[in-house]
């Protein structure tokens, strides 16, 4: 003991960490190779959605009758269903416009329908579970029925409802809730008017508002055990109050769950919203996203497989990126872990 | 048994109120001062979850502690001590009661004044493992009080922690560090520096050694001791184990089954115990010296059920010395000699 002490001392004075919380985050972050893989994918991904289209010299959405040559390429009778070749490294869809052209396009839609509505309904989901865990008794009973309320709606007929209305044309209801700064903001991320953007927007809110429940019974769960745990009582006892113990205490330390959901979420809302832009709601072809691409090569899956599986395999690989980069992040961001 | 408790209430309010005059030389003196604290614990079932019973934690106990002193509480697991001391910092909402620190009456403070109160009165917690949150550096844990109370720029504030943090034998580069690169014994520092960091006058130690090593103990005990010195701090110290509230008390409080049965002087208590139970206590103390013999009281079955105490004196169906009238009336707490109060109809 008597010795060990200088030498401890000695040693701490040598390993004096300066290193940033980020720096530390980032080393521990580079372990996972998997993650690594993840990253450089979905930038990749990125880059191909975002800056894609900028190389190439079709619109996403050019329709073969009505435009000129030069726009749109594409010869209706002859050359839909072409087959791959240096100018269409694709080929062509069944109206005959550039399948890669359309996949960047609706990359963009489709991460930003995954990503938006994944990380706002998680954010609604701590935000409503963590209070419900945290103060329980009639907080948490009547938080806990409005989600069993909202898990037990059958989610699809209602938005099949929506679409009608929506159908109908006249002012959408739901689209009125989108403020237009908001609206203008996404249309320049996804390179539309902002009428257009506020579709997409509408969607993301639809998605969203039917979406935060698994993350809400998450967190409450978690939150439920923390609060019972000593350094919840500890912050109370120095003054804290509650909204501070929720913010400090209760949410960082269910944050391994939460990342892990919201990874998923991402996946499943871009599948979600191809379903919906199958039935006609949210986003409508001619507009491109992945869903709505895989969803119409269905009935042509036997002339051109290769057409279901482009946007198969992004949203494949998309989700799987996600996946990766979430598990490292969980354990990255996890003091307790071994270096 | 709510008879029991109605008839015995004003007995014991009276008591209280001899011991607030006994005591006090100066009422100043005083600085924490609970009277007829209750904690029921409601035991709901049903459908409707109705109360069905009650867990009665704490019921009827009254204290006061000195400044400067450390006041010890002793008693088996669930005699309430534990949720005593967390009542008096409002972790736990009593039932009933008053507790006054310093005059301010604590169970009615509200918002600032209660936040103020938290300024004053600190706890350490029994398990060093549970009171540190895992992904908070120990600093900020440590800060997390002043930060809370704006106490200083973020830049004194860290000085504040070195100078803490060396005070509970701890190195400054430690702040860094996570909770789980610590021992048990290290964390206990580190959970005392929070409570102290605050400048507290009262500090309620809720079985800090519990969960360490004896050799451990020792030097955590000593720790609370020269600290207590240093800065004049007061102690309401909770713990099962009568050697340690020996070496750390000034005066000591025995607790059983939520009621406060007996409290003195420390070497008055120790020499001279005057409540049958606490005579048991002290029989069960290991003696160093293996020559020196000494007559072992051994009780006689368990803890009766704090939700259905037995009627009377809570410990008459253990106590050798029962009569009748144990079984029917609850015994006053009183001061059978001077500072020395017992909750016993035939204590001596």
């Amino acid at each position: 003991m008597a010795i060990a002490q200088p030498l401890d001392s000695a040693q701490e004075l040598l390993t004096v960490e300066e290193e940033s919380w980020g720096k530390i985050i980032w080393r521990r972050f580079r372990k996972h190779k998997m993650a690594i893989f993840g990253m450089v994918t979905l930038t990749l991904i990125f880059l191909f959605s975002y800056v894609g289209p900028l190389l190439r010299p079709y619109p996403e959405s050019c329709r073969v009758i009505g435009q000129s040559k030069r726009d749109c390429v594409i010869d209706a009778v002859v050359n839909v269903y072409a087959p791959r070749s240096a100018e269409h490294p694709l080929g062509l869809d069944d109206v005959g416009r550039d399948t890669l052209t359309r996949l960047m396009y609706g990359g963009r839609i489709s991460l930003f329908v995954g990503l938006s509505c994944a990380i706002l309904s998680t954010i609604i989901g701590i935000v409503i579970g963590a209070v419900s865990g945290f103060y329980g008794r009639w907080v948490d009973a009547m938080s806990m029925r409005f989600v069993e309320f909202m898990l037990t709606l059958p989610t699809l007929p209602i938005l099949l409802i929506i679409a009608a209305i929506r159908a109908k044309g006249g002012a959408n209801f739901i689209n009125v809730l989108i403020p237009t700064p908001i609206a203008s903001a996404a249309g320049s991320i996804l390179s539309m008017k902002p009428e257009e953007a506020r579709d997409v927007l509408g969607l993301v809110l639809i998605l969203v508002v039917f979406g935060w429940m698994g993350t809400a019974l998450l967190v409450r769960g978690t939150v439920l055990s923390l609060r019972t745990l000593e350094y919840a009582d500890a912050a109370r006892a120095l003054g804290a109050s509650s909204w501070r113990i929720i913010r400090r205490h209760m949410i960082p330390n269910s944050l391994a769950p939460i990342i892990v959901s919201v990874t998923l979420a991402v996946g499943d809302f871009i599948i979600i919203e191809s379903a919906l832009s199958f039935l006609g709601f949210g986003v409508r072809v001619p507009t491109p996203t992945w869903g709505n691409m895989l969803t119409n090569t269905q009935a042509y899956m036997f002339v051109n497989p290769w057409l279901a599986l482009y946007p198969g395999l992004l949203i494949f690989l998309t989700v799987l990126s996600i996946n990766y980069i979430g598990d490292a992040l969980r354990d990255a961001l996890d003091p307790r872990l071994k270096e | 048994m709510t008879n029991s408790v109605q008839t015995n209430a004003p007995v014991q309010t009276q008591a209280n109120q001899a011991a607030v005059a006994g005591d006090g030389q100066g009422t100043n003196e005083i600085l924490l001062d609970v009277r007829n604290l209750r904690k029921y614990f409601p035991i709901r079932g049903g459908l409707l979850q109705k109360v069905v019973a009650q867990v009665k934690a704490v019921d009827d106990v009254s204290f006061t502690v000195r400044r400067g002193e450390t006041l010890g509480l002793v008693g088996e697991s669930g005699c309430g001590k534990t949720t005593t001391g967390r009542a008096i910092l409002r972790l736990v909402e009593p039932t009933s009661g008053e507790v006054f620190f310093e005059g301010r009456d604590v169970l009615k403070a509200r918002g600032k004044e209660l936040k103020a109160l938290r300024r004053d009165i600190q706890i350490v917690f029994q398990d060093p493992y549970a009171s540190l949150d895992p992904r908070i550096p120990v600093g900020e844990s440590i800060a997390e009080g002043l930060a809370i109370h704006g106490m200083g720029t973020p830049e004194e504030r860290r000085q504040r922690v070195q100078e803490i943090i060396r005070k509970v034998g701890l190195h400054p580069n430690h702040v860094r560090r996570y909770p789980h690169e610590f021992s048990g014994g290290q964390r206990q520092r580190i959970g005392i520096a929070r409570a102290l960091v605050m400048q507290p006058k009262l500090i309620i130690c809720d079985e800090p050694v519990s969960a360490l090593d004896v050799s451990i103990q020792a030097q955590v005990l000593n720790l609370l001791k020269d600290l207590q010195r240093e800065f004049g701090l007061t102690y309401l110290f909770i713990a099962h184990n009568l050697s340690v509230v020996e070496h750390i008390s000034d005066r000591v409080g025995v607790m059983y089954l939520g009621k406060m049965v007996e409290l003195a002087d420390r070497d008055r208590l120790f020499s001279h115990p005057m409540h049958p139970y606490t005579k048991a206590l002290m029989s069960a103390i290991p003696l160093p010296d293996p020559t020196v013999k000494r007559e072992r009281i051994i009780l006689q079955g368990d803890v009766p059920s704090p939700i259905r105490p037995p009627s009377g004196c809570r410990f008459h169906p253990r106590c050798w010395m029962a009569q009748e009238i144990c079984a029917q009336l609850d015994p006053a707490f009183e001061e059978k000699e001077p500072g020395h109060w017992v909750a016993c109809h035939f204590a001596q």
